[in-house]
């Protein structure tokens, strides 16, 4: 507040306190850094509303006059908040400074399971596997069902998949896990070749009551999961009820429906077998009812990635070969017309010809041909640009520019998608860790930076007030009334001793004259210079902060273009990606074009294959 | 532009699973994860390094713009359990009005933190000052169209040459009675 405000605010309030009639505050002691202190309250506020920049810079701000803050909160407060502003090591230290002083084990336990989360996710695995393992020692039974959820997912992404079906079935607590979990454990099964039992489990999940979107997916997830596995296992009859049950509608539907006409094509089988896991969970001998169980291997198939949820190729199939056919067209027929960049989509574009050709309806199957090749060419040309949009980095910027000022840091969630089209090409490699979490670092290096910008801009103006006197001088007198307000004095009571002096005359009686005295001369000496380095006020404190300033931007801007580029990257890839498989099935399409082009029509071509759709 | 539906779902999902990668393709495990994660560590300093900075920064701007001779800071904070705040309106001998919309986020992590939250700071004079404060509020579970709580107080506090702190109450005053405000003062002991 400008001098004159306080002038006129002074002059008015005399009157205003004589007709107000207001009340007193009550007074309450607080000794800084302690549970009163208002600064450590209000880092609490600031930690829940996930602003961590502003809490962590206050609870800093504290140490300032409170050395070691003596709240109990206080180290929880900073490592809580250095965590979700990303920065681990520094949480690192203070958690373990408290972890055995710390009266309250539980939250300790808690940090460490948020600690390896945080380290899972950012891609330090051999960093969460230690601190889960450490954590192990001493888990308290509340947090053992996540701890097993987190050190399950920690050892599958190092490719421990017995490590982590021993974590998940060890303790034969399998009715107390998630379904997320389950499915995980169905996952690490089939990966480590225990197929009975991961299929056992996927279909339990694949049953699982839905009450929400979540679950609804998950349901999906497994049931789509389990077709494919059957369907690379050339088991078609075991595949399609699975497939059948995944919604029409929903992120699994394409991928199902792709299997489905598949599923179609492929021998049925051998009959599904079941194989409960040893986990401890309820209902481990219910019957594998819901899989078909025709298990007649009529011919061999091939499936070329081992991978689920990537292509499958038949190259034999079902027995009654043009009935077959008939009964895949249906769902490869819906699938055409879906998403134009699922690979799912595009394979039934060439599936449909494909089949069409093999029952005859041969023009029928070049028009189909064609049409792939037409919109498999718009499919490149859309990835070829999405490539060129993403080295302008518009996505990412458009993404960041949302939540401009978020805090939030680590706990940052991406709510929607920018509209910019290069995204929509792009939306599974958003939604995983490697691209979440490097997003993250780029939103905090960008809201640091502005930071520092608006820093730059309002230390320039203080030290321009400084130099030309634009700021209104303290008076010297408030200084001195702030220096000595509350000081006590240091000396005690004067004590004074009366002597009797025969020699002294009366008072008035005195007239001799005064000898002359020697003048006083205080002897004066002018005192050195304080150096520079003495004093360190707010105007030198300034001109520090601006060197600093001027040393961190430029890294800062540095690390924000790197972030930006390894985004770019990870992109790029999953573009090239892309556009590798829309390739394949170019050369694909044109080359069965150029074998219909040759094919002379025979007298036995049966009639146009009648399409609904 | 195609639509986006689903994508919240397939996101949510896919944090929660691990995706059926084959073994020994571990989506971390390469050269590009260890650039990746090199380029986490060198953040993380340089975010260590802004923090310290903006801390300084932020000491030495009070220092410049409300120095503790003349500095009044203003919290609030709220007792009635599931009140979350609408807005508030602080000011200080008529003058300087701060006014504060909040957010539900705001005004939930206001209530579930049980801290407080900086509304305003002023500089002011030696002397005595009234502070007038305003708020509107509801219960979390309130009906919509129900009538919202509303308090406003006068309150006189002195300033002394030391930093004045001021936390304003949203609390009731006794059992059954609406949520009111009163102000207390934090004075640092010596």
């Amino acid at each position: 507040m400008s001098g004159p405000n306080l002038r006129r605010l002074a002059a008015g309030l005399t009157l205003a306190l004589a007709c107000s009639g207001t009340a007193h505050a009550a007074v309450a002691t607080y000794t800084p850094g302690d549970q009163n202190d208002p600064r450590v309250r209000a880092a609490r506020f600031l930690g829940e509303d996930k602003r961590h920049l502003s809490a962590l810079t206050e609870l800093l701000k504290i140490q300032e006059d409170a050395p070691t803050p003596s709240a109990a909160q206080y180290p929880w407060l900073l490592a809580d908040n250095y965590l979700s502003f990303g920065l681990r090591e520094r949480a690192d230290v203070i958690y373990q400074g408290m972890g055995s002083s710390t009266a309250d084990p539980l939250q300790f336990d808690r940090a460490q399971l948020k600690l390896a989360q945080f380290e899972y996710t950012r891609g330090y695995l051999p960093e969460a596997r230690a601190t889960l393992l450490k954590l192990r020692e001493n888990l308290p039974k509340e947090l053992l069902v996540e701890w097993q959820d987190l050190s399950a997912r920690v050892l599958m992404a190092m490719g421990k998949d017995a490590d982590a079906i021993d974590v998940l079935t060890a303790p034969k607590n399998g009715s107390d896990q998630t379904e997320y979990t389950r499915y995980n454990l169905a996952i690490a099964l089939l990966r480590d070749g225990r197929t009975e039992q991961g299929r056992t489990l996927l279909e339990k999940v694949g049953k699982l009551d839905p009450t929400d979107r979540d679950s609804l997916a998950l349901m999906d997830r497994a049931n789509m999961t389990l077709g494919w596995n059957f369907l690379q296992s050339q088991q078609g009859a075991a595949a399609k009820p699975l497939l059948r049950k995944v919604r029409v509608e929903g992120p699994y539907s394409n991928r199902a429906l792709l299997g489905l006409g598949w599923a179609e094509l492929t021998i049925d089988g051998e009959r599904a077998r079941r194989d409960n896991v040893d986990d401890g969970s309820t209902g481990a001998k219910s019957p594998f009812a819901s899989f078909s169980t025709l298990g007649v291997l009529l011919r061999r198939g091939l499936v070329d990635d081992p991978a689920p949820l990537r292509s499958f190729r038949r190259i034999a199939g079902s027995s009654d070969k043009e009935e077959a056919l008939k009964a895949a067209l249906p769902a490869w027929l819906i699938l055409i017309d879906r998403d134009p960049q699922d690979p799912a989509v595009q394979e039934a574009w060439l599936a449909v010809p494909y089949s069409l050709d093999q029952i005859g309806a041969h023009e029928q199957a070049r028009t189909f041909y064609e049409q792939a090749v037409e919109r498999l060419e718009i499919a490149r040309k859309r990835t070829d640009l999405a490539v060129e949009a993403l080295k302008t980095n518009r996505m990412v910027e458009t993404i960041v520019k949302r939540d401009l000022d978020a805090e939030s840091g680590w706990n940052w969630e991406l709510k929607d998608l920018p509209d910019a089209p290069e995204t929509y090409y792009l939306q599974t490699l958003l939604a995983e860790h490697r691209f979440a979490e490097a997003l993250k670092n780029y939103r905090d290096v960008r809201l640091l930076a502005r930071n520092l910008d608006a820093w730059d801009r309002r230390l320039a103006d203080m030290e321009k007030a400084y130099n030309t006197a634009e700021r209104a001088s303290v008076d010297p007198r408030v200084l001195f009334a702030r220096a000595s307000e509350g000081r006590e004095l240091a000396s005690g009571p004067i004590a004074i001793t009366l002597a009797l002096d025969a020699h002294l005359a009366e008072p008035g009686r005195y007239g001799a004259p005064l000898a002359p005295a020697a003048p006083v001369r205080p002897q004066l000496r002018l005192a050195p210079l304080p150096s520079s380095g003495d004093f360190f006020g707010t105007f030198e404190r300034i001109g520090d902060l601006r060197k600093r300033l001027a040393n961190l931007r430029p890294n800062l801007a540095k690390a924000g273009d790197q972030q930006g580029r390894y985004l770019q990257q990870l992109g790029t890839k999953e573009l090239k990606a892309q556009k590798d498989q829309i390739e394949k099935y170019l050369v694909e399409a044109r080359f069965a074009l150029a074998r219909l082009y040759d094919r002379q029509p025979t007298a036995n071509d049966p009639d146009e294959y009648e399409i609904k759709k | 532009m195609l639509s986006f539906r689903g994508h919240k779902t397939l996101r949510l999902t896919l944090a929660a699973l691990v995706l059926g990668l084959a073994p020994g393709t571990a989506a971390w495990a390469d050269t590009e994860t260890d650039a990746a994660l090199q380029l986490d560590q060198n953040i993380q300093v340089l975010k260590d390094e802004a923090l310290q900075f903006s801390r300084d920064a932020q000491l030495a701007d009070e220092d410049f713009n409300y120095p503790p001779y003349s500095r009044v800071d203003v919290y609030v904070s709220v007792e009635t359990a599931a009140l979350l705040m609408h807005t508030i309106s602080i000011s200080i001998d008529d003058a300087n009005t701060v006014h504060y919309d909040y957010s539900e986020t705001d005004a939930k992590a206001l209530l579930k933190s049980k801290g407080l939250q900086r509304i305003g700071r002023f500089n002011v004079i030696k002397g005595s000052h009234k502070l007038h404060a305003e708020y509107v509020g509801n219960y979390a579970d309130a009906k919509p169209g129900e009538t919202a709580f509303a308090d406003r107080i006068d309150v006189v506090f002195d300033k002394s040459q030391t930093p004045v702190t001021l936390e304003l109450i949203v609390g009731k005053a006794n059992r059954g009675g609406k949520p009111i405000l009163r102000l207390k003062e934090w004075r640092a002991s010596k």
